[in-house]
């Protein structure tokens, strides 16, 4: 991460003032390097996402090349993942559909993830009736129909991958508002914050610079979360015909079409669940890093 | 008590096995069990066992047996039915079954305000049609009558050579009088007279229980005429969606009779010696459906080509498929009716470049981008995605397949606002005309924009005649038409595919997977 | 408080108001209809059966219709089940996701919370490890593989369990660990990580500091605070488990509720998808209510806004 993100979500600031923001976030990255698990998460999930990038590239077979004599077959020396019933080769598809899932996962979560921190942060700080509204909005959000809301969604606008993002931001930012809403309500009655309004400092810098950081691990945790829940969401939409159409692969599909397979092709669930499951636990451990990185507290020891 | 409940506990199947309990799953669960306002056609089944028509079906060629009906005299000119009524047929409350309570299912099912969809297997009766247009209100005028409480007297429009089979429909079902007016008026549809407690049927069975997602508990009914054959003492039909769930249910021994297999178990299950996989045809095509009002597919050339690209004798054997046999013809071979004329489809990828090329498409050049519409399930899916490389490969044109909602498929289709659609038909009734009705003109389920004139004609008089050679020989006059035209592209004839269980003994596979219960037993072997 | 509830309580007025109409609007704007279907019906039919359910007058008049309708409790007719109203379908599928749904929670909660407080508590050791990897499995494998596999095991091979089905006592156990245990992981991680915010905040270290022991500064202090992330997700959760899940119904073959929330808007069951809307923003403010009470319980520095 780099340490200009801060700025970014700020609120127009002095020079003079983005200099602890800065070393704030360079300590932060000190710090994480010396967490190995974190930094093998990151490394892993770097190597997975290369791989995916330029993997097909290397290998002989394409994503929607068939081989309907072959049929389904174990990992093998010519399709070192096996191959599924119409004979397509497993492990390209796998590289393709990560493409897919690892884009989606993360660009989607981070757009729920903004939405979610910026509009929880700003319902809790600001309360009273503003609050009111916020979250009874949230509310009716979580209640309308999901199903209907896609199909609308294409209907109106077509087939197009931006919707994938809007429908998937439209339903997984909620619970994060919601949790960031109740922290930062226990925080800002804590002497710093009051400490902060005393100064005189502005509402938007007491959110992003003041609250937000003392709040990052329930957010880190809940967006580790978010990604697998994101991922999975996409196959339900391409089931809706949102989202990635076949021949194309996605992690989500595929483990969804490897669950139907399991006892008889039990490769199609193992490889994709494997890689999935990677996937998840090096975010995991990369998510705990940043956390303990940009604990404000343990950087007082 | 707990030891040997928790042991080795008797299966449902064991159990039912002793107790002559057959459990049956039905996928679905049926909105009503109204045998008027039947939703699918696999809920016959349930229906099967709690009403009886004037025909039955043999259970193995599925020829119409006497059912209500001992006997019956078709007048000559094939246009009066005459049927007798059995002295013996009771509903289940004790009351007789007589020509009356036909005369009253008939103008129920026919009345405007009941809104069945299955008024169009009264569509040969004389004056049908305009009693449900409303445009009779006077049902003395519809060819239905009682002649006396034992005689029932049925007048067509034509001859209609399938006629008795549709008799044993359940759009024929009677329904009692008594019970439907308790609960309402003779035409409303969907109110109360058919939930357990309340129904009165005439099958072998009677409604005792019904749990709502769950199961549909029938007992046998000892009122019934013919109960002495009734060998079953319960049927428990049980409302299994996923057919993976199904199949699991089926191995744990809580099912004897599946609805549906798994695609990916048929191999599996081929494979065991005894099988208890049934895989059997049934009069069934899977196609993709055209529409032939937009370019590109407004052009025969280009009909005619897409057909000519798929090699259906690979996708018949590929891994997707179990016992489906690639198609030659729109009508599947299997009800005394084989297309041998000189439109067989067949696969000449050569031949399909020329046309494509003859169309201004020489090896795919320029043309459009056209979708192959599915809606979403392994099978579909599947199958567009080879059918889709078949055509990139022999006509270098480039197919997308967009899985879609169900209803929004439908209603796409329906409106025409497609391309390439999929479809599966099966025929209502063991004819030809069960098929080549689809593409009438003005047929209801002609989604396609095909209209010829000059098929109407054959395939109508086809269905008119009388005499069997001569009807065959004008079915394949109509159906080489049909496949010159091109607004579809059969792709394999389908199969029925069940798991039943060893212990179920004379049910037989039929094209229509009617299945009564009255030859039905159970034995542990 | 009184005050604050009572308040809250006025507020689900217009909050409903909002979702039925919205929900109204959106399920007429979605191509086909209840009787759309693979063999298309007469339209002179179709007409009838519009006719019988009203659909052939003004949208409007419909909504306003539906409106007072639902102001006395009536859900109408379902159109799928045609001769069940919304209402009997809920009471009768309502009670079976009810019992599912608490016993998946009482799970989720009796294996997510303590694992995720002793994780925090003994961070980095190898009982951290243990009980992280755990969830972070809970949360990658799917439902939709977990209940197969269990079905598979416990049902298939040990013939310990039915595979589907909800008449026997012992059909609870299968559907509600595998539901369970989705939930016990996300319970599981955000207590760990909440847990851990607080570990280090400054007045758990001065009642380190005071000497008290170290249960009493988890249990007593610790945990108050630590709970406010799980606290946050379990109103929408705890609302969404107690109407059903589709995926667990549907594998476990289970008569509940989940299976029409999903089904009744591939159906087109226009009542039936707002008699379900309604029901779960019903249960999604109530507890959402419950959610800001209890966190005001849980810090006592926060007031009844």
């Amino acid at each position: 991460m780099s340490s200009g993100t801060p700025q970014l979500t700020a609120a127009p600031q002095t020079p003079a003032e983005t200099e602890p923001g800065s070393s704030l976030w360079r300590d932060a990255w000190h710090r994480l390097q010396k967490n190995k698990l974190a930094v093998f998460g990151g490394g892993l999930l770097l190597v997975l996402t290369v791989l995916c990038i330029v993997g097909p590239w290397f290998l002989r077979f394409s994503y929607q090349e068939q081989n309907l004599d072959l049929g389904a077959t174990p990992p093998g020396a010519q399709h070192w993942l096996g191959t599924d019933t119409l004979g397509r080769d497993l492990l390209v598809r796998l590289l393709y559909g990560g493409r897919i899932s690892l884009g989606v996962g993360l660009c989607a979560t981070f757009v729920a993830l903004t939405i979610g921190v910026a509009y929880g942060a700003v319902a809790g700080y600001i309360g009273g009736k503003a609050d009111a509204v916020m979250m009874r909005l949230v509310d009716i959000i979580y209640a309308l129909p999901f199903t209907i809301f896609v199909i609308l969604l294409m209907v109106f606008f077509g087939r197009n991958i931006f919707l994938l993002f809007v429908a998937i931001g439209a339903v997984e930012w909620l619970t994060m508002a919601r949790i960031v809403r109740g922290q930062i309500m226990s925080l800002k009655k804590m002497e710093f914050i009051e400490a902060a309004r005393s100064l005189g400092l502005s509402n938007q810098r007491i959110i992003f610079r003041h609250l937000i950081p003392n709040v990052l691990g329930p957010i880190i945790v809940y967006t580790t979360l978010t990604i697998p829940a994101v991922m999975l969401l996409e196959a339900f939409l391409s089931f809706l015909g949102l989202g990635v159409q076949p021949p194309m692969s996605s992690w989500g599909t595929l483990i969804k079409d490897g669950a139907e397979k399991m006892e008889e092709f039990s490769w199609l669930l193992i490889f994709p669940g494997t890689l999935f499951s990677l996937t998840l636990f090096s975010l995991n451990f990369l998510g705990d890093g940043l956390r303990d990185a940009l604990d404000v507290r343990t950087a007082k020891d | 008590m707990c030891l040997a409940a928790c042991s080795r506990r008797e299966t449902p199947v064991e159990a039912g096995n002793r107790a002559q309990i057959l459990h049956q799953g039905i996928a679905t669960e049926p909105q009503d069990l109204d045998p008027h306002l039947l939703q699918f056609q696999s809920h016959f089944n349930v229906l099967m066992a709690l009403g009886e028509g004037l025909v039955g079906y043999d259970p193995h060629d599925l020829h119409p047996v006497p059912g209500v009906a001992e006997r019956w005299e078709i007048l000559p000119d094939g246009l009066v039915y005459l049927l007798h009524l059995r002295a013996d047929a009771r509903w289940s409350n004790g009351d007789a079954v007589t020509a009356h309570d036909f005369v009253f299912s008939a103008r129920r099912l026919l009345s405007p305000a009941l809104g069945s969809p299955f008024r169009y297997y009264y569509d040969d009766v004389r004056g049908a049609k305009e009693y449900s247009a409303a445009a009779a209100p006077d049902f003395s005028t519809v060819g239905v009558r009682a002649l006396d409480d034992r005689t029932l007297r049925i007048e067509l429009l034509h001859p209609t050579p399938y006629f008795l089979f549709l008799l044993g429909n359940w759009s024929w079902y009677p329904v009692h009088r008594a019970t439907v007016e308790k609960y309402g008026r003779f035409d409303q549809p969907f109110t109360d007279w058919s939930k357990p407690g309340r129904f009165v049927g005439n099958g072998p069975f009677t409604l005792t229980e019904w749990k709502p997602g769950q199961v549909i508990i029938v007992r046998r009914n000892p009122r019934y005429w013919d109960a002495a054959r009734v060998r079953l003492s319960e049927i428990h039909f049980h409302c299994i969606e996923s057919s993976d769930t199904e199949e699991r249910a089926f191995r744990s021994g809580q099912l004897h009779i599946t609805e549906n297999v798994p695609g990916s178990k048929l191999r599996d299950y081929a494979a065991q010696r005894p099988s208890p996989l049934k895989v059997a045809p049934i009069f069934s095509t899977y196609l993709y459906a055209l529409n032939i009002t937009r370019p590109p597919f407004d052009d025969v050339r280009v009909r005619r080509a897409f057909p000519l690209a798929l090699d259906r004798e690979r996708i018949v054997t590929s891994q997707i498929a179990s016992g489906i046999l690639p198609a030659r013809s729109f009508v599947p071979p299997v009800a005394g009716y084989v297309y041998d004329g000189e439109a067989g489809l067949r696969f000449d990828p050569g031949e399909a470049r020329q046309l494509l090329a003859a169309a201004g498409y020489p090896d795919g050049r320029g043309f459009p981008p056209v979708e192959l519409a599915t809606n979403t399930s392994v099978l579909h899916r599947e199958l567009a995605e080879i059918v889709q490389q078949m055509w990139q490969k022999h006509l270098g044109v480039r197919v997308g397949i967009a899985s879609k909602e169900s209803k929004v498929f439908f209603q796409e289709r329906m409106l025409k606002q497609y391309q390439l659609s999929r479809m599966s038909w099966i025929g209502d009734y063991p004819d030809a005309f069960g098929f080549l009705t689809v593409y009438l003109s003005d047929g209801g389920q002609n989604t396609t924009g095909y209209a010829s004139p000059e098929y109407d004609r054959l395939a109508l008089t086809a269905a008119r005649t009388l005499n069997e050679t001569e009807r065959r020989a004008r079915y394949r006059e109509a159906e080489t038409l049909l496949l010159r035209d091109a607004p579809i592209i059969p792709v394999f004839y389908d199969t029925g595919r069940h798991l039943v269980s060893p212990a179920v003994q004379g049910r037989y596979p039929n094209l229509l997977e009617f299945h009564s219960y009255q030859g039905l037993w159970l034995e542990n072997k | 408080m009184f005050h604050f509830i009572a308040r809250r309580l006025l507020q689900v007025i217009p909050v409903m108001f909002v979702i039925i109409t919205a929900t109204f609007f959106m399920v007429r704007f979605v191509p086909g209809g209840p009787f759309t279907a693979e063999k298309a019906i007469p339209p002179e039919i179709l007409k009838n059966l519009e006719a019988h359910y009203g659909l052939d007058q003004p949208l409007w008049r419909q909504y306003l219709n539906y409106l007072g309708r639902v102001v006395h409790g009536d859900l109408g007719p379902s159109f799928k089940y045609s001769n069940r109203t919304v209402n009997e379908i809920i009471a009768q599928k309502l009670p079976t996701s009810l019992e599912l749904g608490s016993l998946a929670l009482l799970v989720a909660l009796l294996v997510g919370l303590p694992l995720g407080v002793l994780a925090a508590v003994r961070r980095n050791s190898w009982l951290d490890y243990l009980a992280s990897s755990a969830g972070m499995l809970g949360i990658c494998v799917p439902t939709f593989v977990l209940g197969p596999l269990l079905a598979l095991s416990f049902g298939i091979h040990l013939h310990w369990f039915n595979v589907s089905g909800w008449s026997d006592p012992s059909d609870r156990i299968l559907p509600c660990l595998t539901l369970g245990f989705v939930y016990a992981a996300y319970i599981m991680r955000l207590t760990r990580g909440g847990m851990l915010e607080v570990l280090n905040q400054d007045y758990i270290r001065t009642a380190r500091a005071k000497g008290a022991s170290e249960a009493r500064v988890v249990l007593q202090h610790a945990l108050r605070g630590g709970l406010l992330p799980v606290v946050s997700f379990l109103g929408p959760a705890i609302a969404g488990i107690l109407t059903g899940s589709f995926v667990i119904e549907t594998i476990f073959q289970i008569p509940g509720l989940g299976r029409e929330f999903v089904n009744s808007a591939f159906n087109r069951d226009y009542t039936l998808v707002l008699g379900t809307v309604i029901l779960y923003a019903g249960l999604i403010v109530v507890l959402n209510l419950v959610v800001d009470v209890v966190q005001v319980w849980l810090n006592p520095k926060l007031k009844f806004e």
